[in-house]
């Protein structure tokens, strides 16, 4: 009775390991306790070792497939999702991202689209006499009605509340994540940037033109100031990142010192030129651009909630213009030491790769 | 002898090899079992939603919470709420769950990497974000008189792309997937099935007429094992017809009657390879094959076996 004995042998440890799996998966792990896992691991290696065996026995193909699915089971429990290093996160968001920022091209080119079209929108908006129709284009003349009668009152009128608080975060970051998913097919991304540029410059443009009366754009102003710039940084750089996506699915080709360690193939490595382009294929080459994108969509995303937070409890509230416009110079200042002081690129940065 | 295509790719089995250094096989999950996870997955996330709502509205408890002046604060709660359940839910399950979200776990799916390895938050938030994509491309209704003047009308999400992408890859990865360089597998839990006993006592007389020097190809072995195990889902007639092809050639290499019963061959095939004392490849060291790495621990005695609950 060699096979029958043998399997009939060995059930109760594979129901045993089975009954762990089942344990393991419910419970923490704390609470099953050294001696159970110590157990699992002896369980779990016999079960392996069955499996090996199992093909040179011949054993029958279903008891084959199950020994397949119950290893699988126990792989599965044994290497477990990885928790978040919390201790990496405070050099990630003031070290690196920074510097990723800072030589992302993607951004450099977002940025600048963003502005050249935000500035000139702007100032086309601004001058009706010489552009009489554009921001009735651009906008239409009820979407100008109806920001002129949103600002007819003053900002500080109304009270903050926290479902304004929420309700920020939830629209605008949710505006950002698509601007970011959308940026994979490159021209979705780069419409939806200069769309919306070219709404907001038109705006700011029609709110100081002649064409508004002189106390609805002082309230739009004294409103929009305080968030202004966390809000447009971060749709620039939730662009960007979308962007870096698209790119990297378009031209699969990655400068050598801009790889990190294990990204570079093996034999492609060279001591002498760095700056050589490696050629990828497409998904992994899409795979190194998400693995860049996403930090600087962390920080958008951050930089969205800000935005949000005092666009809900600062600029509605009955503080004085002045101190809004302190916490926008401040806040243009953060930006500035973020992305500029922290993200120069240093000496040491190629060594630590 | 190897198959001149990849069977991998038809059978969608995923070889993988694991630091004890063995190779097991995961099955890759098909787009609509994942389906209907996702259906689950929204169902579940309906059913939160509207229960809260229930206990707000219906129960009171939403009007006392508003008369302590904590409304705002309510309000605001159940925005964030709708933001992390819409963009969040998924990803949340999965990096807390191993993988699973509740209708991954109610179908046994889980979500590994391409080499399968567990995923990591980095991975599951990229995967889910993505998830945004997959509904493209958007088809607004072309009815005019659902549009009013901010609203665009009804849009219908078809979700092309989620069944487009995954079919032009080996491992059905959606857009997210790809990126992220995850797969879905599904993680059977499935029931020990027990030798099929051969209760024929002629099956077991005509396994001492084969010949003892005869060894049974693995292929063979194979195709006699999953026969023997399916035999009784067949009509006497039916099993005839199936096992003809391969006991025709053996009753005749074996020099047996002709008008033996081609069932009756298999069993006795599978009884000598499986059940009998005499093994089939000729080894009959028991030492070696019943040793059990389990049965040495790191307590130096066997263990009773745990059972669920014992903690």
């Amino acid at each position: 009775m060699k096979v029958a004995h043998l399997i009939e042998k060995r059930r109760v440890y594979w129901q045993e390991l089975e009954n762990l799996c089942a344990q393991m998966a419910t419970s923490r792990k704390k609470t099953i306790g050294a001696r159970n896992i110590a157990r699992f691991a002896a369980l779990y290696r016999a079960a392996c070792a069955d499996l090996a065996l199992a093909d040179s026995y011949q054993l029958p193909p279903n008891i084959v497939e199950y020994l397949h699915k119950l290893v699988g089971r126990a792989h599965g429990q044994l290497y477990r999702s990885r928790r978040i290093d919390w201790a990496q996160i405070g050099d990630m968001l003031l070290r690196q991202i920074p510097r990723e920022i800072f030589q992302d091209r993607c951004v450099q080119l977002t940025f600048w689209l963003f502005w050249a079209v935000f500035l000139l929108s702007g100032f086309m908006a601004a001058n009706p006499d010489r552009f009489p129709n554009f921001a009735n284009e651009i906008v239409g003349a009820e979407g100008l009605d109806q920001m002129e009668q949103m600002y007819s009152q003053a900002p500080n009128s109304g009270t903050p509340t926290a479902t304004g608080a929420a309700f920020y975060v939830n629209h605008n970051t949710g505006i950002g994540i698509q601007c970011f998913v959308v940026g994979i097919t490159v021209i979705g991304g780069l419409c939806i940037l200069l769309f919306n540029a070219s709404y907001l410059g038109t705006i700011f443009g029609h709110m100081a033109s002649p064409n508004v009366s002189e106390e609805i754009s002082d309230h739009f102003f004294e409103f929009v100031t305080a968030h202004g710039p966390f809000e447009l940084t971060a749709i620039v750089l939730a662009a960007g990142a979308g962007l870096r996506l698209g790119f990297s699915l378009i031209s699969p080709y990655h400068k050598e010192e801009s790889l990190y360690h294990d990204e570079l193939l093996e034999e492609e490595t060279s001591l002498f030129d760095k700056s050589r382009q490696v050629a990828y294929e497409r998904i992994d080459s899409l795979r190194i651009g998400a693995k860049r994108a996403l930090p600087i969509m962390g920080a958008s995303a951050i930089l969205f909630v800000l935005a949000a937070m005092i666009e809900a409890w600062v600029s509605p509230s009955a503080l004085p213009e002045a101190a809004k416009q302190v916490i926008a110079i401040i806040a243009s200042g953060l930006l500035m030491v973020y992305f500029i002081v922290l993200g120069y690129p240093r000496k040491d940065d190629r060594a630590t790769r | 002898m190897a198959a001149p295509w990849n069977t991998e790719a038809i059978d969608s089995q995923f070889k993988v090899v694991t630091p004890e250094n063995i190779a097991f096989n995961y099955q890759v999950a098909g787009p609509f079992r994942r389906l209907v996870a996702f259906m689950l997955d929204l169902f579940i996330r309906g059913a939160i939603i509207l229960a809260a709502f229930i206990l707000l509205n219906m129960l009171g408890i939403g009007s006392a919470i508003a008369n302590a002046g904590l409304d705002d604060l309510l309000q605001a709660a159940g925005t964030i709420a709708i933001f992390f359940f819409t963009w969040f839910y998924m990803a949340a399950f999965e990096y807390w769950w191993n993988g699973t979200t509740p209708g991954k776990w109610l179908l046994n799916l889980r979500v590994t990497t391409d080499d399968g390895e567990p995923i990591n938050a980095f991975q599951s938030g990229v995967r889910n974000l993505f998830r945004y994509v997959d509904m493209w491309p958007l088809v607004p209704l072309p009815f005019a008189w659902m549009r009013e003047e901010f609203y665009d009308g009804p849009i219908v999400l078809t979700f092309l792309f989620a069944l487009l992408v995954p079919i032009f890859n080996r491992r059905f990865q959606r857009i997210g997937d790809l990126i992220a360089g995850t797969m879905v597998v599904i993680e059977d839990r499935s029931w020990l099935m027990k030798i099929a006993k051969i209760e024929d006592d002629r099956a077991r007389q005509l396994a001492d007429y084969i010949p003892p020097n005869f060894v049974a190809p693995r292929s063979m072995i194979k195709a006699v094992a999953t026969y023997v195990e399916r035999r009784r889902y067949f009509t006497t007639a039916r099993r005839r017809e199936i096992a003809r092809h391969l006991a025709e050639p053996l009753l005749e290499k074996f020099g047996l009657p002709s008008d033996t019963s081609y069932d009756l061959l298999l069993c006795a095939l599978y009884y000598r390879t499986f059940l009998s004392r005499q093994s089939a490849d000729g080894t009959s060291d028991d030492n070696e094959l019943l040793q059990n790495p389990a049965q040495a621990t790191t307590y130096g005695k066997a263990h009773t076996p745990v059972s669920v609950g014992t903690k």
